[in-house]
């Protein structure tokens, strides 16, 4: 049994505890989820029930974490094979000296001094268990954000431990790698492994079958029933409005190979219209995010023509079509680099000629929209992560481009931020702009986008 | 070791010999075989051009000398000055494209194993290898960060001076999310027991062949018959 009594933990340099009074029990093989907007303490009650908080991180932690009654005070090292925790961002998880996701796996298993044989066997079973054996032999740093995430739980589940916690398991996952995870979850807590999981995703906690603890402002509600999902919507492929609108974005054959010869997409051919909402969905690594790079020169198609607003990109800088076409991106952290949310905004409005009055203006629209506007004098890495998500999004919306891509615009978000997000599309749309997403997220796909383009494996399918 | 026995033969000895031959058999070859050898020239140049430029000019305006080539106000450009000037910026490119070389040919996995075999701790192994890896994850980062200011009107095919003021908005973000990233990566590594004591048993280790061995007793044996003719003043030293 492992249990938290009377728990509360304050980071260092902080005034005031992030969680207060927790009391949580895990049983073998049972399946704890923690529900809860983001900010209300659920990757700090990950840090504390896996033992790096305080050991790693340092603060303050009162009452108790015991594993069969006995307290859990050991160094991280010492509770490995014990407890093992996946983080929330995958790619940070990587240990950086694997050439293969197998070296990557087998790492934390040869870190316990355990013999060949033992860590070739245990990596194969977290890989098999996982269902990406296929992925063994290619390199940890050249695979898509879900494929990271999967050798990221691999990597935990071949250390074998006891009870563990998983962060945000399935955020960067599509379905099918979703319900991979769910089920493997479920495979481990039979195995007599106790899960805690903390998701925002009350389907997949119900698919687990967790017993669903909430989570808000640090303190734990009582232990609630099962989770109530629903199937969540198939993506659906479906046909260009025949609307006389004028076509905005139009790829007619094209092909995209990378330097190190991955084919990324064959023979696309993509028409959308001024003022439509279209989802693009598919596998992690189906091409998603190569097909929206070709629209605004960032990448050049092998082969193919891609035009933007009837001209052909091949003739034109990226600054030039960035006025047209505004792009977000996977990770935030990669644009995020003024002292305040508001400079960060007006970034790239400032760079598409917008300026005074009217630049201040498009600022605090973009800041509104999001939500962000009692934050605009904030450092964004003061802001969570999802909220840094939000002010990439508003840096996007702020340059009002005619044509919005999204990618991934609801990974990390609670129900609070998607239906922010949400809105957000439902606003541009009625402003007459077009819209379109990279997602995984089925619900939101279908409550917000008109059509789906589906890719496989590089083609448009169907 | 052939980098190692490269990196001392140049940093100690003088004239334009040793630096060359350094150059001719320990570090182009294996280069040419590896197929690294232009972007190990490529990032040899561009590392070394900045501290080469600094070396030019202090050397050849301020190296006291006999031979006068020129004045330029106060200072007196001198053939020994130019002299000076072409053995060190010659030590400091092949010192370069020695660290490329290695760089570009040497595995993470290799490297590890190797240091451990000696009996460096795991550890100070893993350290060494990372920093190995953190060459090609700083690059793959840089592209990301790029293409995001680029989506954002941050122009890289303009002017010098549209380039240069995008430099902050590369740079920032970089120098933030690798700190983030060390913060996350060090609490991963104490999840997957990094700081678990005693020995590894690791799954693969580098071939090593008596060839291998044999060549690498001959380079020492080489180095230190170099050293001791520095040192005797039978070969060459920097002026």
């Amino acid at each position: 049994m492992f249990e938290l009594r009377s728990v509360s933990y304050r980071y260092p340099g902080f005034a005031r505890p992030v969680l207060e009074d927790v009391n949580l029990t895990i049983a073998e093989g049972e399946i704890v989820g923690v529900a809860g907007p983001n900010g209300a303490g659920k990757s700090t009650l990950c840090l504390v029930a896996s033992g790096l908080a305080p050991a790693s991180i340092g603060g303050d932690l009162t009452g108790a974490v015991r594993l069969d009654g006995e307290q859990l005070d050991r160094r991280p090292h010492e509770l490995a094979g014990t407890v093992g925790m996946a983080f929330s961002n995958p790619g940070a998880q990587l240990a950086g000296v694997a050439s293969t996701v197998f070296e990557e796996v087998a790492f934390g298993p040869m870190n316990l001094g355990l013999p060949v044989v033992e860590t070739v066997a245990r990596t194969r079973g977290a890989l098999g268990s996982l269902g990406i054996e296929d992925l063994a032999e290619r390199h940890p740093g050249r695979l898509s954000g879900g494929q990271t995430q999967l050798v990221a739980i691999a990597s935990m589940l071949a250390m074998q431990p006891r009870y563990l916690v998983l962060d945000e398991p399935v955020a960067e996952l599509d379905q099918e790698c979703r319900a991979l995870v769910a089920g493997a979850l479920r495979r481990i807590a039979d195995g007599d492994t106790g899960l805690l999981v903390a998701e925002h995703d009350l389907d997949l906690l119900s698919e687990l079958r967790a017993r669903v603890v909430h989570i808000r402002d640090g303190r734990l509600s009582p232990d609630g029933p099962p989770a109530g999902g629903r199937a969540n919507p198939a993506p659906r492929n479906s046909a260009p409005w025949s609307s006389g609108a004028p076509v905005v974005i139009r790829c007619d054959g094209v092909a995209f190979d990378y330097p190190d010869s991955t084919h990324a997409l064959e023979g696309v051919d993509v028409e959308i219209r001024a003022g439509e909402r279209v989802a693009i969905v598919g596998r992690n690594g189906s091409g998603k995010t190569t097909l929206v790079r070709l629209w605004n020169g960032l990448l050049r198609p092998t082969s193919g023509r891609v035009e933007i607003a009837g001209l052909p990109t091949a003739s034109r800088h990226v600054a030039a079509l960035a006025r047209e076409i505004g792009l977000t991106f996977q990770d935030p952290n990669d644009q995020l680099f003024a002292r305040t949310c508001r400079a960060e905004v007006a970034y790239g409005a400032r760079n598409s000629g917008l300026g005074g009055r009217e630049l201040d203006g498009a600022v605090d629209a973009g800041l509104a929209l999001v939500g962000l506007a009692d934050d605009a004098g904030a450092n964004p890495y003061d802001l969570g992560p999802s909220k840094r998500r939000l002010l990439a999004l508003a840096s996007v919306l702020a340059i009002r481009t005619p044509v919005v891509v999204l990618d991934e615009p609801t990974m990390g978000l609670d129900a609070d931020e998607r239906t922010r997000v949400a809105s957000v599309i439902a606003a541009l749309a009625e402003a007459g702009r077009t819209v379109v997403a990279i997602s995984h997220d089925a619900r939101f796909v279908a409550g917000s986008f008109e059509r789906s383009i589906v890719l496989e494996a590089g083609r448009v399918a169907g | 070791m052939v980098a190692v026995a490269a990196t001392v033969a140049i940093i100690i000895g003088g004239g334009y010999v040793v630096p060359a031959v350094v150059l001719g058999a320990l570090v182009v070859p294996p280069a040419v075989v590896a197929g690294v050898l232009g972007r190990a020239v490529r990032w040899s140049v561009l590392v070394s051009l900045p501290i080469a430029i600094a070396v030019a000019i202090v050397s050849i305006l301020g190296r006291a000398g006999a031979t006068v080539l020129f004045t330029l106000g106060p200072f007196r450009a001198t053939l020994e000055g130019v002299d000076y000037a072409a053995q060190i910026e010659l030590r400091l490119l092949v010192l370069a494209m020695t660290l490329a070389v290695f760089g570009l040919t040497t595995e993470a996995r290799a490297l590890i194993a190797d240091l451990q075999r000696r009996g460096v701790s795991p550890r100070l192994a893993f350290a060494a290898a990372a920093t190995l890896d953190a060459v090609p994850a700083m690059a793959e980062r840089a592209r990301r960060i790029e293409a995001a200011q680029r989506a954002r009107g941050l122009d890289t095919e303009g002017s010098v001076g549209a380039r240069l003021r995008g430099a902050i908005p590369l740079v920032a973000p970089a120098v933030l999310g690798t700190l983030h990233d060390v913060e996350a990566r060090s609490l991963a590594l104490d999840a997957r027991a990094f700081d678990h004591p005693g020995a590894r048993h690791l799954l693969w280790t580098p071939a090593d062949s008596s060839r291998q061995r044999l060549a690498r007793w001959l380079l020492v044996l080489g180095l230190a018959a170099y050293v001791t003719g520095v040192a005797a003043g039978v070969l060459p030293r920097l002026p």
